[in-house]
């Protein structure tokens, strides 16, 4: 049993959204504020129907309450049962899988579909489950949910603590595994055992009060009918199943660290039968990456235990999890990340894998840079160079008291070159994020692709006069910088190199030939300074991203003095949109 | 073989994809049907005609025990509208309340289509394990089509019998030969009459099973072979002396133990009537078809006229309805009332009073008051009760607002009575098409041309213990359908 739509409406954070999520792994990432949790919210409240439910105000979206909370799930592969004519058969739904698409009414290459909807009246806050589809829209008493169908829809849900389903209490997973009637007969016994113990003990401490009630008892003609003793009381001492936890010899499991115990958890909960929804918080919380990536392994495809009548090859579970972590992140395919976004009310979820050219690229963007997709705005670096440049800047501008670029919500990645860069930015565009590319000027990337990217809202920087990032350095920083960069390249590189290939390139100019490094003032030529940008790109002198961060160390302090220059002038539109 | 042949049958009647059963009237159908029932693994759909139908099925499993969860007992007109109703994209019907044939027509229709569209193939396999198809041979062309369509999906075994086929004026049965056999191959024919055997009556049961292949041959019936309780007589040609031949049989009949069924020229409701009429001092009443054309008519008379011409519409209905109304008479005391006078006070009492309201203009209301006035009067005998008390029914929906018209009460009233099943009178007229299915203590066949071979296999098989023949000749020789 899969979702393969959610719909909300005027719940929470979320004044609408509808989504269709991906059959196993659904992670959902954005910015805090996206209302990544109200969507796991809403969909555990939907496919677990109470009685006596009651809403609170904060429950509808902005408080409005000229509309009810409404969420409606879609569910797939319900069990056949489901589909009996008495049951839900005659209000089934169609499904078509490869066109991602609802149909009112089951048909020919469509999956028997079933939607279950619960609404928040907004004047008595009483929740209300029915079965729903186009055909019962108005109807005011629509079909309900029975009470037993309900629990095979439960979902399980993996909060940040998990030590609740490490005992018998109530809406324990526990529960669900194993044969749960003959626990109260054992519990019984354990009380009587426990009174029966308590009989036979020594009962000095009571002796003293326990003779004076009987004594003034008799004094009052209150009959007596054996003599006063005192016991454990039955209603007092009862065992109820909460009181019975997973230890681990003489230690209660849920002295586990929160890792720990959230992993015996989730496993159980996979375990405990059906094809059930799984709902997981924060899912790296308390977990080293090693154990997120052993959790993320089992909850895609969890190995059948023994004796277990799962079939091999049958679907994995469902899972719908939100996190913030670029583990989590880095372990996932593509298609099991979806980018949610929260504009006025109106909530997104967009599939990485959809929205990138093709699946390989977003996979290879999502290995290269996972970062990124957690922030909320990106800038695109068009290479290693720039990346590095990118950094560093960040670095100097901290250090000048400048806010950072992760308290602006900006992340600065690898574009990893033309045309590339570019087609990441479109898709980042496309999921949701801002954007803004840096891109050199010596191999143009197409026009087209670029308004493309502008025409979204992303922003393009380039360095124009057909300038390598190198070159425009080279161009524009003054003489005394133009040393400092000669002396880094020499460092990150040697003396001999960059001199020979300096010369080389200068000989090929056909312009005056430096003897040796430094470089005297007179090479303070435009001609000499080409031949630089052109060598040091050519020559890939700076092109790793600490050598770029060391770059923007370099550059950074001119700045002020060269802000006539393109240079100059794209970093602090730069600046002003990391700002913005 | 260790098991007995019964149970054989009914193993194979629920092993089977598609077959079908042949049972002679009397001869353990329902039963079969509810031990195949039994030993279906799953739950069992099983489609019958009418409501009467679906109530003695659900009776018959309750005696039996079978838990609800074994089967689902419906119509087949209304399985199709609550399945085609509630996938309409698929089914393509449109209304929700199908009242004319026309708009039942549509239904069959749109059953077809979802059933032929796939949509509900998963939902089918998961309600049932299969379909029994009870009465078959009351199906008509786009029932059959259902159930071939049903069969496309689920093991279906229907049970009829060709013999009792009979239909009204205007429908056609689905052909066995050509249509049910070929779809659904016949797996085997019940024949044994267990029926007159329970009630301890070996004769009538022995000669029952020699009728039949006479009848299904379409050969002539000779009457000379019947046993001690089969009586025969002469039938008179003329009309006067035949009418009284009838009454003193029926009455002569009525002396028998147990209820008593009069089966009369199924093309000729009024002659019907009338026999009931002559009985109706001894309640005597008429079996009326359910969607009856004589109360509608009368309803539209009623709605399209007032004052002066209104009562005369009504008193004419209750002429229809009960013998003693008297309308000239009554007629006359109104007219004298209205001119002060006080004649026919003593015989009709404050009826007057209420024919002078309804002349000058009263509505509904006081004509329900008059037609409940004339019924409780002790000089009248309602031979048609079915039908005053569906007029009786609408004229109370429609004064309490619960209806637009006399006509749509009417229909809701039907529909009502098609539920909840309709009372047989103990003493009742009723032609074949109305007493299939049914079984009589007594029962007197009058013979009519109009009947054929079918007609009289029904007549002779509703007795359980003595019948009572009137034929012109004691060789019966009907027409062949």
């Amino acid at each position: 049993m899969r979702i393969v739509r959610v719909e909300i409406q005027n719940f929470r954070g979320i004044g609408t959204l509808d989504w269709h999520p991906s059959p196993g792994m659904n992670c959902l990432i954005g910015p805090g504020d996206s209302t990544k949790t109200t969507i796991l919210d809403a969909i555990e409240l939907a496919l677990n129907p109470r009685s006596n439910y009651l809403g609170d105000d904060t429950d509808f979206h902005n408080l409005n309450f000229d509309l009810p909370v409404r969420v409606t799930v879609t569910l797939v592969g319900i069990p056949a049962e489901f589909c009996v004519d008495t049951r839900y058969g005659l209000y089934l739904r169609g499904w078509d899988e490869t066109a991602a698409r609802l149909v009112d009414e089951p048909g020919d290459g469509l999956l028997e579909a079933l939607s279950v909807r619960v609404e928040i009246d907004p004047s008595t806050l009483e929740g209300r489950w029915a079965i729903y589809n186009d055909r019962l829209a108005g109807d005011v008493d629509p079909p309900s949910l029975r009470y037993k169908d309900a629990l095979q829809l439960a979902t399980t849900r993996l909060g940040p603590y998990a030590e609740r389903h490490l005992g018998w209490g109530r809406q324990s997973i526990l529960n669900r595994i194993g044969e749960g009637g003959r626990m109260s007969e054992q519990l019984a016994s354990a009380s009587r055992a426990a009174r029966a113990a308590f009989k036979t003990s020594n009962k000095d401490v009571f002796a003293i009060p326990t003779a004076r009630a009987e004594k003034l008892g008799k004094h009052f003609s209150v009959r007596v009918r054996e003599a006063f003793t005192a016991e454990l009381d039955v209603q007092g001492s009862a065992i109820t199943s909460g009181g019975v936890v997973l230890h681990d010899g003489d230690l209660p499991l849920r002295t586990l660290g929160t890792g720990s115990s959230r992993l015996i958890v989730s496993a159980l909960q996979h375990n405990a039968g059906g094809s059930h929804i799984a709902l997981v918080d924060e899912i790296e919380h308390g977990l080293e990456p090693h154990r997120i990536a052993r959790l993320l392994k089992y909850l895609r495809n969890p190995p059948a235990l023994e004796g277990d009548a799962a079939t091999p090859g049958a679907a994995a579970p469902q899972t719908f999890l939100t996190t913030h972590s670029n583990v989590v992140i880095r372990e996932l395919d593509a298609r099991d990340i979806h980018a949610v976004r929260s504009h006025e009310g109106r909530t997104q979820v967009r599939s990485v894998e959809q929205t990138a050219e093709t699946p390989e690229v977003a996979q290879r963007q999502l290995r290269a840079s996972p970062e990124a997709f957690l922030a909320q705005r990106i800038v695109i670096g068009e290479g290693r160079t720039e990346c590095g440049l990118l950094r560093g800047l960040d670095a100097c501008w901290i250090a000048e008291g400048k806010d950072s670029f992760a308290l602006r919500g900006v992340a600065a990645i690898d574009g990893g070159g033309v045309p590339n860069a570019v087609t990441l930015t479109q898709s980042l565009l496309d999921l949701g994020y801002e954007c803004l590319a840096l891109l050199d000027s010596d191999k143009p990337p197409s026009r087209d692709s670029v308004a493309k990217v502008e025409a979204i809202g992303g922003v393009v920087l380039e360095w124009g006069d057909d300038c390598s990032t190198e070159e425009r350095i080279f161009r524009d920083v003054p003489w005394a910088t133009v040393d400092a960069l000669v002396g880094l390249a020499i460092q990150c590189n040697t003396e001999d190199s960059v001199r020979t290939t300096l010369r080389a390139t200068c000989k090929a100019r056909k312009i005056a030939e430096p003897a040796d490094l430094p470089l005297p003032a007179s090479f303070d030529t435009p001609q000499h300074r080409a031949a630089l940008g052109f060598t040091a790109r050519e020559k890939s002198w700076f092109k790793t991203i600490p050598r770029g961060e060391r770059l923007a160390v370099l550059v950074y302090p001119c700045l002020e003095d060269i802000s006539a220059t393109p240079l100059a002038k794209h970093l602090s539109r730069l600046r002003a949109w990391v700002d913005g | 073989m260790a098991d007995p042949p019964v149970d054989d049958l009914a193993a194979r009647i629920c092993a089977v994809q598609a077959g079908s059963i042949v049972a002679a009237a009397g001869c353990g159908k329902t039963e079969q049907i509810v031990n195949a029932t039994v030993q279906s693994q799953g739950r069992r759909l099983i489609l019958t005609h009418t409501h009467a139908g679906v109530d003695a099925l659900r009776k018959r499993m309750r005696e039996k025990g079978v838990s609800t969860s074994q089967y689902a007992i419906d119509t087949i007109a209304g399985w199709c509208l609550r399945y085609a109703a509630a996938y309409p994209l698929r089914s393509g019907l449109k209304v929700a309340t199908p009242k004319g044939d026309q708009d039942w027509t549509a239904v069959y229709a749109g059953a077809i289509a979802l059933l032929e569209s796939g949509a509900v193939t998963q939902v089918l396999e998961a309600s049932y394990c299969g379909v029994f198809v009870d009465e078959y041979q009351d199906c008509g062309g786009a029932q059959h089509q259902v159930i071939a369509a049903l069969s496309e999906v689920l093991p279906v075994c229907v049970f009829g019998d060709p013999l009792q086929a009979i239909f009204d004026f205007g429908q056609t049965p689905v052909d066995w030969r050509s249509e049910v056999f070929s779809q659904f191959p016949k797996l085997s024919t019940l024949t044994k009459p267990w029926r007159w055997h329970r009630h301890g009556n070996a004769d009538m049961a022995n000669w029952l099973e020699t009728v039949r292949p006479v009848l299904e041959a379409g050969q002539a019936l000779d009457l000379a072979g019947r046993p001690a309780c089969v009586t025969w007589e002469w039938l008179p040609d003329q009309d006067g002396p035949r009418q009284s031949k009838i009454i003193s049989t029926c009455l002569k009949a009525m002396k028998g133990d147990g209820n008593l069924a009069v089966i009369a020229d199924p093309a000729n409701l009024n002659g019907r009537a009338l026999i009931a009429k002559k009985l109706g001092r001894q309640g005597f009443s008429n079996i009326e078809p359910i969607e009856c054309k004589t109360v509608y008519a009368a309803a539209k008379k009623l709605a399209a006229t007032s004052g002066s011409k209104r009562l005369v519409a009504l008193l004419t209905f209750l002429e229809q309805c009960m013998s003693g109304v008297a309308q000239g008479e009554f007629l006359k005391a109104v007219a004298s009332r209205k001119a002060g006078g006080k004649l026919g006070r003593a015989k009709f009492g404050d009826l007057v009073e209420l024919g002078l309201t309804i002349d000058q203009g009263a509505g509904d209301e006081v004509c329900l008051a008059l037609i409940e006035g004339f019924a409780a009067q002790a000089k009248t005998f309602v031979f048609r009760r079915e039908m005053l008390f569906s007029m009786r029914s609408a004229l109370r929906m429609k004064v309490a607002g619960d209806a637009a018209d006399l006509s749509d009460a009417l229909w809701q009233v039907q529909t009502k009575i098609r539920h909840a099943g309709r009372q047989i009178p103990y003493y009742s007229v009723g032609s074949t098409l109305l007493v299939k299915g049914l079984e009589f203590a007594n029962v007197v066949v009058i013979h009519s041309a109009n009947m054929n071979n079918k007609d009289w296999y029904v007549a002779l098989t509703r007795a359980t213990h003595r019948l009572t023949i009137l034929s012109p000749k004691s060789v019966i020789a009907p027409g062949f359908a």
